[in-house]
């Protein structure tokens, strides 16, 4: 089975809204992380997105990336990280979103990433700075001939044409919606305009609605139940790492617990 | 829009992220626009001469010149508007950003001296100005903190990552994310997503048409070489620009720091850098295995950058412009010497330039000496003055650090005095 099909039949498998849950691999530490990852899946995520940590994750606010640098001081790397999500990959069916910046990705080689992927069982791939129209990479094709999902994020000043037309050009069966301007962390405010935008996108589109950027609390997750298919919480996981790494509890029980509270079902 | 205008050879490009992708869309009309507009650099050439001080002077630096066998000048943008040649890009951008509607411009910042000049841009426009600037450059170069103030500018520190000027540019992308509606962001130098690297080249090159039409004036001929040194490389591809298509040398000095070693210099044409992609443009940067930015190091604060603009970098790789770096006790003794034979003081940036110059024309250099009677243009892109605070405990530590102390302990006594009569 390939990611985009891995990541099709979480979504059809029933009308319940999904949980995407991200983490920074490496986070607080390798060994940690890693047991993180086994948290987050067996507490009940539905997708887990992690983070490859880099020098300058220019869309994440300031909890993600500290991650991100404790991650690299903690000597994270690259490899590491991927060897890290097969150990995942063996004990769990969740699908596995590699999120990343261009530059790591391309440090590592371009055909070579995708291939890795497909070859090690991820689904898909969430780049913040790569742009459709800066198309010589070939990044988006070679996902696609691999049957990996390149996911696609709609900004809240992204017009409705142009979500068309990204969701056209996707193989991805679903969209990585931006809830509010900014970056990653603080809590967004669910209006009644930013919902109706999120039923408007799924029906303009066709394609299945991920929503995140500050959704932190389960009354969030609740709101977002019915008008979008997936919610994504990365800062508040991040947040509760860190905290219990600090406090000297567990990080992977603190987060197992958060993901178990906001899944709903 | 076609791809190309966003290249020079394989380096430029957009990367930018969904959410900024109509700001871009918006500020290459508005730049387009304005290119073709004549009112639009009418008043730049207005308030370049009331306001900046244009055209700065092309100077000949005698003694400098009989030292070194050559005929050296010296264009000196530190005698512009705030002290360096920041000032240029800085108003033509604000300019922009009223054209655009825009009320608040947002800008990043090093060693403060692109911080200055758009504050004193916004302020002369009245815009509202917010300045991100890494904690450690904040500490470090503090006078320029104080500057920005005075023109009613807010500085935020930026608490993340190293907290230098690769963490700034991160910042004010970050705030421009939540202000895309009302506000500019200024960016300093020829880097970053298109059309950020034309627009700031096209208000730089005020500098090389310059020393074009003065070295003519004076000379009769246009100069063998052109040095100036690279950090994002607003300055030197401002003074190269002009000469790209002429049999003229240009040489950029690029911070060597305090050695070859990860970490100690900001050299990437030098070897260092390699291809990446990092805050939304294609480029050379100094970088680990996987992709992050190593830290950088330069005692000039302007240099200590790990990428370089696009056009630059491909100008290397064909090589139009000769790269070479210099470490910085190289660059100490080039403010000293300047500062001596000509009453010039440069800034440590510009300095670089300037210490690259007198190696190469010194008696005995084996590498690339020009023959004598050539006809050499520094450009010294800025005034040392910002740099009291780095230079002052070097050359002069026991009696900078008695002043520090004694303007301390009489403020202090001061206050004290005002509350004792309340």
């Amino acid at each position: 089975m390939t990611g985009i099909e891995r990541l099709t039949r979480v979504f059809a498998k029933d009308d319940e809204i999904k949980l995407m849950a991200h983490a920074v691999c490496g986070f607080p530490d390798l060994r940690t992380s890693r047991r993180i990852l086994d948290a987050m899946a067996e507490s009940g995520a539905d997708i887990i997105e992690a983070q490859l940590p880099f020098s300058d994750p220019s869309a994440d606010g300031a909890s993600i990336v500290e991650a991100n640098c404790a991650a690299l001081r903690a000597g994270s790397r690259t490899e590491t990280c991927l060897a890290s999500l097969e150990g995942l990959r063996r004990t769990s069916e969740t699908p596995i979103l590699v999120m990343s910046y261009l530059n790591p990705l391309l440090a590592f080689g371009i055909e070579a990433i995708v291939e890795r992927a497909a070859k090690s069982g991820f689904d898909g791939f969430i780049v913040p700075d790569y742009p459709d129209d800066e198309p010589e990479l070939g990044f988006a094709e070679k996902c696609a001939h691999a049957g990996l999902a390149l996911v696609p994020l709609i900004a809240p000043t992204t017009s409705m044409k142009r979500a068309e037309e990204l969701a056209a050009a996707t193989s991805s069966p679903f969209l990585y919606v931006v809830l509010r301007l900014g970056v990653t962390g603080r809590k967004t405010e669910l209006d009644v305009a930013a919902l109706e935008r999120l039923v408007e996108l799924k029906a303009a589109t066709g394609k299945y609605i991920a929503a995140g950027f500050g959704i932190r609390e389960r009354a969030q997750v609740q709101a977002l139940r019915g008008v979008a298919d997936c919610a994504i919480v990365g800062s508040a996981l991040v947040d509760a790492a860190r905290s219990a790494f600090e406090e000297g509890r567990d990080p992977a029980q603190s987060v197992g617990n958060i993901v178990r509270a906001l899944v709903i079902g | 829009m076609q791809r190309s205008e966003r290249y020079y050879g394989r380096f430029g490009g957009r990367y930018v992220p969904e959410v900024l992708r109509p700001a871009f869309v918006e500020l290459e009309e508005a730049w387009k626009a304005a290119r073709e507009d004549p009112a639009y650099w009418a008043e730049m050439k207005r308030l370049g001469e009331d306001y900046i001080g244009r055209p700065t002077p092309l100077y000949f630096a005698e003694r400098l010149s009989s030292e070194l066998d050559v005929r050296l000048y010296l264009k000196l943008e530190g005698l512009a508007q705030t002290g360096a040649h920041k000032i240029n890009n800085a108003l033509g951008q604000c300019i922009l950003a009223r054209r655009m509607g825009k009320r608040r411009v947002i800008a990043e910042t090093g060693a403060g001296q692109h911080g200055l000049a758009t504050a004193a841009a916004a302020a002369k426009l009245g815009l509202e100005c917010e300045v991100f600037m890494g904690e450690v450059d904040m500490a470090r170069q503090h006078p320029n903190v104080f500057g920005m103030r005075m023109f009613g500018a807010k500085v935020t520190p930026v608490k993340e990552g190293t907290r230098t000027l690769t963490d700034a540019v991160n910042a004010a992308m970050k705030n421009w994310t939540e202000r895309v509606s009302d506000t500019h962001y200024v960016l300093g130098s020829a880097l970053g997503a298109h059309p950020y690297p034309e627009i700031v080249r096209e208000l730089q090159s005020v500098i090389g048409k310059e020393i074009k039409a003065q070295i003519l004036e004076r000379e009769g001929e246009l100069p063998d070489r052109i040095y100036a040194c690279v950090g994002g490389g607003s300055n030197s591809i401002g003074a190269f620009s002009a000469f790209l298509n002429e049999e003229v040398e240009l040489i950029g000095a690029e911070a060597g720091g305090r050695g070859s070693g990860r970490g100690e210099h900001a050299t990437r044409m030098g070897g260092g850098g390699r291809v990446g992609i990092v805050q939304a443009y294609k480029s050379l940067f100094l970088q680990d295995e996987d992709g992050s930015l190593l830290p950088t190091h330069s005692v000039s604060a302007g240099l200590d950058y790990a990428g370089i603009g696009p056009q630059l970098a491909d100008l290397g790789e064909t090589g139009r412009v000769r790269f070479e770096s210099v470490r910085d006790e190289e660059v100490l003794a080039a403010v000293s010497r300047t500062a001596r034979s000509e009453g010039v003081l440069p800034a440590l940036e510009s300095a670089h330039a300037l210490a690259l110059a007198y190696r190469e024309a010194s008696h005995g250099s084996k590498d690339h000496q020009p023959r004598p009677g050539s006809l050499v243009v520094v450009n010294v892109s800025g005034r040392g003055d910002k740099d009291l605070f780095i230079t002052a405990p070097i050359f002069d530590r026991a009696d900078w650090c008695g002043f520090l102390e004694g303007e301390a302990a009489r403020i202090r006594a001061e206050d004290c005095e005002k509350e004792k009569t309340k």
